[in-house]
């Protein structure tokens, strides 16, 4: 055996230990002088709450060149300004330069007593009340729906229920086909049993969706906050961090009998691609989406892969279909520098293109 | 605490005193193999590892008083974000610095190019690399379970005063074994699962006869809820064994692999990374060895499992709470339930009548 005389360093470790030391202490000094962190800081107006819910229209400062509005709609588990994070990293901001006509979404945080809210309290009454409010509003009978991420998967459905209200279709990173085993929330909830965990929490509180994340990747989230520790004289890049944290850890509580159907509907029998969901008594069926469809995915998502989102253009009904290939991963889609130059010109030239 | 300058002046203080007993700690360390690295005798050895102890205790004192120094400065922190980066950046460095012990037995030999895995062997504790772990993965635990456990185990001497005697005997046994569960590591899935088996049997001698008692009305309900509690919380452990058996297995094997990867540099005559560099290539390793891990279906069932049991103790463990409040003038969760339908109903019916009313007036507008 070695003596072990040969593995000790003390002065290593008085050297580590002291390094870092000083930087928790000046990542403290740094986060104890930084003040609110600002999200999602394009203006909006509201319009109509009902509710947990919001319908906001953005306010635009240039000139609308696309008549038909946009209604955002994003998922129920996170929040919605991931799409306008920080005015130079927000998709919103650069499709309102493309001179859309933008409105959002916004679900909201569900309480205690939303536990019976239901798909179909989603969609046929929520969406569908921010859908003729805007047709309405704004004297058009069809609005663009795109929606993102979960938020892709209920306007989906919504299309396909009310095919006659929308104009255009846009998906971005949308679970559509669940049978896949490529990410692993799609492996976990197959397994998972809904009914025992609803009936034993009622609404699912986010903190336990949080756990399921951290679950995806536990040792980046740690390297990721030693690796932070080393910037923090840099106040922008710090405040971008904290950003991204905010969006993060802001994960919504969940309705139950929503977060049931779509548990054991779509995750676990794949309705969407097999049929057979039924949502307030009305079936869906993906054939009826007839009208343009861009649908866009991420290369490297690990969270929705692209084996669950590409499918969705072999089962809609449509003629005009398009499939994006956006070279990155699942938040890329959103923030990074490569999606503000290119993603947002891309869909608002795909919607000029289709306006009349 | 008047201000974080305050603070942060006695701190370092305490800090210079730390580092210098460190340092006393490692010229001792020297000073007692000097002349005398080949004797490697028993006593020579013994003595190493005694000081090894001592240098990682320090080291455990270390971090003890900086979590407890950023306990107090997180207190000065208002709410937000800021303060739950805070304090997941604090707990990262806590894992860091855990990791950090297993690396300081590496260090000289891998620069002075004498590692092999075999000697390291000997500093590796898996008790010690378990905390690592379950730094990491802090937010699975079977804690509020064993609240549950432990508050059913109290409540059922309320219930049941003359099966005490027995209960106390089966709390008492199925106590030491709970707590011997979180102690396993790996490979010790078996003597986890003998355990879990060991209190289904204790548990079948004193509460079953309980059962056999003639009817005793509403009580009765309690008691059964309050057995099965009891019943289920050791099921629920042996299940939480085996998914320990895979996560601190896997991360067993890949700080072996990490471990083997070193030993070929050294053949290789390589450049041996420094603490920051390991620390990357530890997550990066781990990284890939649980996305492999989780990708499983047998993990994935496991922990499907691991949550069913779970939540199977807390919908009984709800209703005896409900039976045990039922007399007293206060709102019980499934009547709080029943409004919220009721309310979710209305909610939908006004929806519907506004909508009909709306579609009215249009129309009679448009007459």
């Amino acid at each position: 055996m070695m003596p072990p005389a040969r593995f000790f360093d003390p002065q290593a470790a008085v050297k580590e230990t002291w390094a870092l030391s000083r930087k928790l202490v000046n990542a403290y000094e740094t986060l104890n002088g930084l003040g609110q962190i600002e999200v999602g800081a394009t203006p909006k107006e509201l319009l109509f709450e009902c509710d947990t819910i919001k319908l906001y229209h953005y306010q635009h400062e240039g000139r609308i060149t696309c008549k038909v509005p946009v209604l955002l709609a994003y998922a129920l588990v996170n929040r919605p300004y991931m799409l306008d994070l920080q005015p130079d990293r927000s998709f919103v901001r650069h499709l309102l330069q493309q001179g859309l006509d933008l409105y959002v979404i916004d679900w909201g945080y569900p309480t205690k007593a939303d536990k019976y809210r239901s798909l179909d309290d989603y969609l046929n009454l929520y969406l569908n009340d921010g859908v003729d409010f805007i047709r309405q509003s704004t004297n058009h009978d069809r609005v663009n729906l795109m929606g993102i991420c979960q938020g892709g998967t209920l306007s989906t459905i919504y299309t396909a229920i009310f095919p006659e209200k929308i104009k255009n279709l846009i998906t971005i990173v949308t679970p559509i086909d669940f049978s896949t085993n490529d990410g692993l929330l799609f492996r976990w909830s197959k397994n998972m049993n809904a009914d025992a965990l609803v009936d034993a929490y009622g609404v699912i509180p986010g903190d336990f969706l949080n756990a399921g994340y951290m679950m995806l990747r536990p040792f980046m989230k740690l390297s990721k906050y030693i690796d932070i520790l080393e910037a923090m004289e840099d106040r922008e890049k710090i405040e971008n961090f904290l950003r991204m944290e905010q969006w993060l850890m802001d994960t919504p509580a969940q309705a139950g009998e929503c977060y049931r159907q779509f548990v054991k509907d779509l995750y676990q029998q794949n309705k969407l691609v097999k049929g057979g969901l039924m949502v307030g008594g009305k079936n869906v069926e993906m054939k009826r989406i007839t009208m343009p469809l861009l649908n866009i995915y991420a290369s490297d998502d690990h969270i929705v892969p692209p084996s669950a989102t590409t499918p969705l253009n072999d089962i809609v009904g449509s003629a005009d279909k398009q499939l994006y290939t956006f070279e990155g991963g699942h938040i890329g889609v959103f923030v990074s520098a490569k999606s503000q130059k290119e993603l947002a010109p891309a869909v608002a030239k795909w919607l000029h293109e289709r306006a009349n | 605490m008047e201000n974080i300058t305050d603070f942060y002046n006695e701190w370092l203080k305490a800090q210079k005193q730390t580092m210098k007993n460190w340092m006393e700690a490692g010229d001792n360390l020297r000073q007692s193999f000097q002349g005398e690295t080949k004797a490697r005798d028993a006593e020579t050895v013994k003595r190493a590892f005694d000081l090894h102890e001592t240098f990682l205790g320090m080291h455990k004192s270390w971090a003890g008083a900086m979590n407890d120094a950023f306990a107090a400065m997180l207190k000065n922190l208002s709410t937000g974000i800021g303060r739950e980066t805070l304090t997941n950046i604090f707990s990262s460095a806590e894992t860091y610095m855990k990791l950090f012990e297993f690396w300081l037995p590496l260090y000289k030999s891998l620069q002075e190019k004498t590692f092999d895995p075999a000697s390291y062997q000997q500093f590796f504790a898996p008790a010690r690399y378990k905390e690592v772990l379950d730094k990491v993965f802090a937010f699975i635990s079977p804690g509020s379970f064993q609240e549950i456990f432990d508050q059913v185990l109290k409540y059922l001497e309320t219930v049941a005063p003359l099966a005490q005697s027995q209960t106390k005997q089966f709390a008492e046994f199925a106590q030491r074994h709970a707590e011997r569960f979180s102690g396993f590591l790996g490979r010790d899935s078996e003597a986890a699962l003998q355990a879990y088996e060991n209190i289904l049997d204790a548990y079948q001698k004193s509460l079953d006869p309980m059962l056999k008692l003639p009817a005793m009305g509403k009580s009765r309900e309690n008691l059964e809820l309050t057995l099965s509690v009891l019943k289920k919380y050791p099921a629920y452990m042996g299940q939480f064994a085996k998914f320990q058996n895979l996560m601190y297995g896997a991360g067993q094997k890949t700080m072996e692999k990490i471990m083997a990867d070193f030993a070929r540099r050294v053949k290789d005559n390589a450049t041996m990374p420094g603490y920051d560099e390991f620390f990357k290539l530890w997550a990066e390793a781990n990284d890939h060895a649980y996305h492999e891990l989780f990708n499983t279906e047998e993990f994935s069932t496991l922990s499907a499992q691991l949550q069913s049991a779970g939540l199977e103790i807390r919908r009984d463990f709800q209703r005896l709470l409900e039976l045990t409040l039922a007399d007293y003038p206060v709102v019980l969760r499934s009547e709080m339930d029943e409004l919220y339908k009721t309310i979710h109903e209305l909610k939908k019916r006004i929806h519907d009548l506004e909508n009909a009313m709306r579609a009215s007036s249009a129309a009679g507008a448009k007459r």
